[in-house]
């Protein structure tokens, strides 16, 4: 049976459950004297009964679903002969996917072992009695759960108090799912790293000079010395962060400050969503941009020039990824800059001070811990930042600052060796996750620091 | 004159132009930012706007059972195996007599699309009588030739054709042989290899389902997170902690959504790789801060003597929520949900961590089928080296932009109606 | 209905003279009209700022209706009246802080000796070195005591040396009176100074530029009873060398500090005259109502 099929067995059966409670209720209050007699509204009494028939039954689905393949693997495998179990992850998962192969029809079973393909027999006989008990086990819980809540109503019972609290808890583990989410991913990342830094030492990774994951492909050369230095990919990513901010940091300001206190305000009402829109260009578009007109013009204009640019410049990703944070950090300095009390400036332009001479002296000093705030947030988004660099950006590890070179970053390489074929437990898979911690732990302090820094601006003047 | 005013006028001409100077720092700021807007629209609209519609050739088809190799055109096993290039190669052959050499002859067919041999067997299908019969049929072109017919005279010594077949293309545009029409398989195709075959409902469809996986998800948790933490969450050290992870994921780069769905609901759970379930949940993930930040905002803005009152009747607290708060914030929610669902569909880089990048011609049927999605077609096709891959990637921007603006222009307008009602 | 409403309210629905409008339509309790010309005696010889047929708009609504008066040289002149009378309106049109408001429109003839203020070629930096203003709650700058008074003659240029600016910097501190009270600690900020403190550093930063005129929106509404004194022994003080013209709530501080008071009413300029006079032979209603409290 599918699970969409049980899915909506189940929905069926939470209607009737929700009926039939309802009803119940109604019966019970009859001889009483009418619903009034009841402690709650028929309604809580229904809603009681669904949620005794969907709850548990729903747990075990999604606890079957998640958990089910996992195991039927490990039974698969400890039901091969000990001279064909995997000695390590990658034969692991080559031996599973040979197995899901055969068991799919993909692979003829005349060209692999017998006991492979017995194990792959093995999986499907698995895979169809784990569906089967699933159904079989999602139903009957329903149905317990439907009938207890049936039997169970009375006159006296607080429906109403024990939906609302299901429902707190419900709502709560929602608000939880941001906890969990953050746990996830540390985990995620730290799992798999802490694995690749037992293949590769963690000071080689953290300050070696040479980045080339593609020689460690062959089995030999694992770990082979400097190979996982991430030192270019750091300094590429800090060469186009640096050139991003340095378009993206003056000219949202330059634009916010020129919006918020000189612009006339029909300029305001179109050049704000005008800005607006180019926040909401997705970031692939900017990397098409990048990669096929902004980088071919730089390159033209550097030859002409006489210089020798390469065609995956940083400096064509950099100013493209600044255009894309123009909208960002001109909205966040918006934020700050109006956020300064109307009082400050009228103190200023009371004293005779022109315009510019309020901004510059009273009203950036006073809104800088804000900006700087802004701007660190801009920094985590840019060293953050993929699709723009995984197009326009090169794949080489130069370790160099000339802008005109072509670099490569953390988040492409983490494209790179995590696109296309490859083992999950390799040493370059478990780079990108090597990388990926990084890069959460870096971009992580970062907004910490800035939202801490913004808020306490924003308390400062409220 | 006081001493003051006249120390003041010394210095008045350089502050003015100070002031001057600095007001001409914020035009040219503003200016790079619309700028950039508009080369980018300019250059992508530039590109992209070929895309919509393509050439196709009139060739006289002959229906010849004999080089088809096909007696009963009701038999399936025969309609399959017909040899409907050699049919349009003979009818090219027939409009070029002249074209002997082998290598010409191949040059020439390659003028036409392999499109038009699917073409002609569906036709056969359809009405098997025209078999052995004749028809004036207007054939897709083949890329290079539909690129080639798109450019500009000035710039067609550059195009990816011969002279030969440039000269042939010439020939058959004085005749009138060719025209443009509205690129149809744009819109009702999947991914191919070949330019002209090649379409977006394949990517669309993958991102309506990874978009109803992700709606059907983020809106109802972010919707109930934010009312327990407005609502109901006791002011502690948890409520706080929530709060400021909430606050933290809204600024985790979305490639590390990416890394987490690979290594949790694909390594650790098991799921399929390229579908888009797993691409819905990890959107979900990314996308439910931002809608939990702005749903707790359309809840503050609920004002408390509503609550009040509705406490005064005697409801619970849960009564009043779910009955006054929620249905007079919803707007404000519903605003923050098609934002949020504006930044999933726009987003690429999780999406190819969990593999959705794969080369898929089929349509996808639902969240459990391998797809792509828009972004990440436009990624795949941004890396092709044809040109018309290039004219695809653009229109494939402008169908996707034209989805985002849609909805962050409803969004918008939704924000509107709202600030008017309170 | 409070009466200052009623008025409102008529006054919105009509735009003719309104001496006439009030005594058809006023003359109910109390014989409350609006003066069509201001009473009492608002001009000076030889003044120092001269306002004639000033009329204020926000955007279209009109907040001050052709006042005119004089200020005289080294004099106090207080401006009372109710809330939202235009007072604060009619003191930001002296130093032009009204440009900063872009609906905000001034029309009629001001001049600062024979200056016009509204002479478009006129440099509004210029004026407000010359007309400075204090506002109503302390406005300090975020940054260091010193650097608060100092930031006036630092962008005027009006020191050329450190020596300069420390002078004046002392003798503004020492005129408002705050400089036993800070010179030991001249950078710490000057947020963390008291109300009365940091309303007295605005005054010292106003008066470190040396203005020849002071205008003080409500100087003391944000402070107590002994820091209210301390500003108002300042005023009288300043008066020697300044001419102040100052907006207060409290008639007891008009008293005490000004010699001459104008009495807004709705925007109109209803009485003005010897301070000794207002308060004790008002001349007209409305401003007898309003001293003896009986609205305001
Ligand atoms: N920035 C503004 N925009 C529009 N209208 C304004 C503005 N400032 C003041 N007004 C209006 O002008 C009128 C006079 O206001 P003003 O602030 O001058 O009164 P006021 O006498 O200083 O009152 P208060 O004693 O309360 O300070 C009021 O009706 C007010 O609503
Ligand atoms: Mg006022």
């Amino acid at each position: 049976m599918q699970t969409g099929q049980l899915l909506l067995i189940l929905a069926a059966m939470i209607v009737t459950a929700f009926i039939m409670g309802r009803h119940r209720a109604l019966q019970v209050a009859q001889p009483l004297g009418g619903i009034r007699h009841l402690r709650s509204l028929p309604f809580y009494y229904a809603m009681r009964s669904a949620i005794w028939c969907a709850l548990p039954a729903l747990t075990v689905l999604v606890a079957w679903l998640i958990f089910d393949q996992t195991l039927i693997r490990i039974m698969v495998l400890d039901s091969l002969p000990t001279e064909l179990q995997p000695v390590d992850g990658t034969a692991r998962n080559l031996m599973l996917s040979q197995i899901g192969n055969v068991a799919s029809g993909a692979l003829p079973t005349d060209f692999v072992d017998a006991a492979v393909a017995n194990a792959a027999g093995r999986l499907n006989q698995l895979q169809s009695i784990s569906a089967m008990a699933m159904a079989v086990v999602v139903i009957v819980l329903a149905m317990l759960g439907g009938a207890w809540a049936w039997l169970r109503v009375s006159a006296r019972m607080p429906a109403r108090e024990q939906v609302e609290r299901v429902l707190l808890v419900v709502f709560m583990l929602c608000a939880v799912l941001a906890v969990v989410t953050t746990v996830g991913i540390v985990f995620s990342v730290l799992f798999e790293s802490i694995r690749f830094f037992g293949q590769v030492p963690i000071a080689d990774f953290l300050f070696g000079l040479n980045w080339s994951p593609q020689m460690a492909l062959r089995a030999d050369q694992v770990a082979s010395e400097g190979a996982f230095g991430a030192v270019p990919l750091f300094a590429g990513t800090l060469l186009i962060s640096a050139i991003a901010l340095m378009v993206a940091v003056p000219v949202g300001l330059m634009s916010a400050i020129y919006l918020a206190e000189y612009a006339h305000s029909k300029v305001r009402s179109f050049a704000k969503p005008a800005l607006e829109v180019l926040a909401g260009v997705p970031t692939v578009v900017y990397g098409f941009f990048a990669a096929l007109t902004v980088a071919p013009f730089i390159r033209d204009v550097g030859q002409s020039l006489g210089l020798s640019v390469a065609s995956e410049s940083a400096l064509a990703a950099g100013l493209v990824m600044g255009i894309m944070l123009i909208p960002f950090v001109s909205s966040l300095s918006d934020d700050v800059i109006t956020a300064v009390p109307r009082a400050m400036r009228d103190a200023s332009l009371g004293l005779g001070a022109t315009r510019s001479e309020t901004i510059k002296k009273v009203i950036f000093p006073a809104a800088l811990p804000g900006i700087m705030g802004g701007i660190l947030l801009a920094a985590s988004r840019a060293i953050g930042e993929t699709m723009i660099v995984v197009m326009a950006a090169g794949l080489a590890a130069n370790l160099t600052a000339n802008p005109l070179q072509a670099v490569t970053t953390i988040t492409v390489q983490i494209v790179t060796l995590l696109t296309g074929d490859q083992e999950f437990d390799s040493a370059k898979t478990l780079a990108a996750f090597a990388l990926g911690l990084m890069l959460f732990i870096t971009t992580l302090l970062m907004n910490v620091v800035a939202l801490h820094i913004v808020k306490k601006y924003r308390e400062q003047y409220e | 004159m006081s001493v003051t005013t006249e120390q003041v006028r010394k210095t008045l001409a350089r502050r003015y132009r100070a002031e001057k100077r600095f007001k001409f720092f914020g035009i040219c700021a503003i200016s790079i930012g619309l700028l950039a807007l508009l080369l980018l629209f300019t250059d992508i609209i530039g590109k992209g706007y070929r895309a919509f519609y393509e050439y196709s050739v009139s060739l006289q088809i002959t229906f010849d059972p004999e080089t088809l190799g096909i007696d009963d055109p009701r038999d399936p096993e025969q309609l399959q195996y017909g040899n409907y290039e050699g049919v349009v190669r003979n009818a090219l052959q027939a409009r070029f007599p002249g074209v002997e050499e082998r290598e010409d002859k191949r040059a020439l067919s390659a003028l036409v699309s392999t499109a038009a041999g699917y073409r002609l067997r569906a036709m056969l299908e359809e009405s098997p009588e025209l078999l052995g019969q004749t028809r004036t049929l207007w054939l897709q072109l083949n890329d290079d030739a539909d690129m080639y017919m798109k450019t500009s005279e000035a710039k067609r010594e550059t195009a990816r054709l011969s002279d030969r077949q440039q000269a042939w293309m010439q020939e058959l545009e004085q005749g009138n042989e060719v025209r443009a029409g509205f690129n149809h398989s744009l819109f009702t195709r999947g991914d191919s290899r070949e330019p002209e075959q090649a379409g977006i409902l394949g990517a669309i469809l993958g991102s309506l389902f990874t978009m109803l996986v992700t709606l059907a998800l983020s809106f109802p948790i972010g919707v109930a997170a934010a009312v327990y933490l407005e609502e109901f969450a006791p002011k502690n050290r948890f409520t706080d902690f929530i709060e400021v992870n909430i606050n933290n994921l809204a600024a985790v780069p979305s490639i590390i959504f990416g890394l987490l769905g690979l290594a949790v609901f694909i390594g650790l759970f098991g799921m399929p790789r390229s579908v888009p379930l797993v691409g819905g949940l990890v959107l979900t993930l990314m996308t439910l801060p931002t809608i939990i930040i702005s749903s707790r905002a359309a809840i503050k803005a609920v004002p408390p003597s509503i609550r009040q009152a509705a406490m005064g009747l005697g409801a619970s607290k849960m009564q009043v929520v779910l009955q006054f708060v929620l249905p007079l914030a919803l707007p404000g929610m519903l605003t923050g949900g098609i934002i949020g669902m504006a930044q999933a569909l726009g987003e690429t880089a999780p999406l190819l961590m969990i593999g959705m990048v794969a080369f898929i011609v089929e349509l996808p049927t639902g969240a459990l089928d391998a797809a792509t999605v828009l972004p990440v077609q436009v990624f795949l096709w941004a890396s092709s080296p044809e040109q018309s891959f290039v004219t695809m990637t653009s229109a494939a921007i402008m169908v996707l932009m034209t989805f985002l603006i849609t909805m962050n222009t409803l969004a918008v307008v939704m924000r509107k109606r709202l600030e008017r009602r309170w | 209905m409070d009466i200052a409403e009623k008025m409102n309210v008529f006054q919105d629905a009509v735009q003719v003279d309104p001496r006439v409008v009030a005594q058809e339509h006023m003359m109910t309790e109390e014989n409350l009209y609006i003066p069509e010309k201001t009473v009492g005696a608002p001009f000076v010889d030889d003044p120092k700022m001269r306002m004639r047929d000033v009329n204020v708009f926000y955007d279209t609504d009109q907040a001050i209706h052709g006042v005119s008066l004089d200020i005289g040289k080294n004099e106090v002149v207080a401006l009372i009246g109710p809330s939202g009378c235009g007072k604060s309106t009619f003191l930001r049109c002296m130093n032009r802080m009204n440009d900063t408001i872009d609906i905000c429109r001034v029309e009629g003839s001001l001049h600062l000796e024979n200056q016009d203020i509204y002479d478009p070629k006129l440099d509004v930096v210029e004026l407000r070195a010359r007309v400075g203003m204090v506002f109503q709650k302390p406005n300090p700058f975020p940054k260091s005591i010193y650097d608060n008074v100092a930031y006036g003659p630092r962008i005027h240029g009006l020191a050329n040396r450190k020596t300069d600016l420390d002078e004046i910097v002392e003798n503004s501190l020492r005129k408002a009176g705050l400089w036993d009270e800070v010179k030991d600690r001249l950078d710490s900020p000057g947020t963390g100074l008291s109300g009365g403190q940091q309303q007295r550093l605005c005054i010292a930063r106003t008066i470190a530029v040396s203005p020849e005129v002071v205008l003080m929106d409500e100087p003391c509404s944000a402070l107590d009873p002994i820091a209210t004194a301390k500003i108002e022994e300042l005023i009288r003080e300043l008066s020697e060398s300044y001419t102040i013209a100052i907006v207060t709530h409290s008639m007891q501080q008009a008293a005490r500090v000004s010699q001459r008071t104008a009495y807004f009413h709705l925007g109109w300029l209803v009485e003005m005259n010897d301070t000794d006079t207002v308060f004790t032979k008002p001349q007209h209603e409305l401003t007898e109502s309003y001293i003896t409290g009986r609205f305001g």
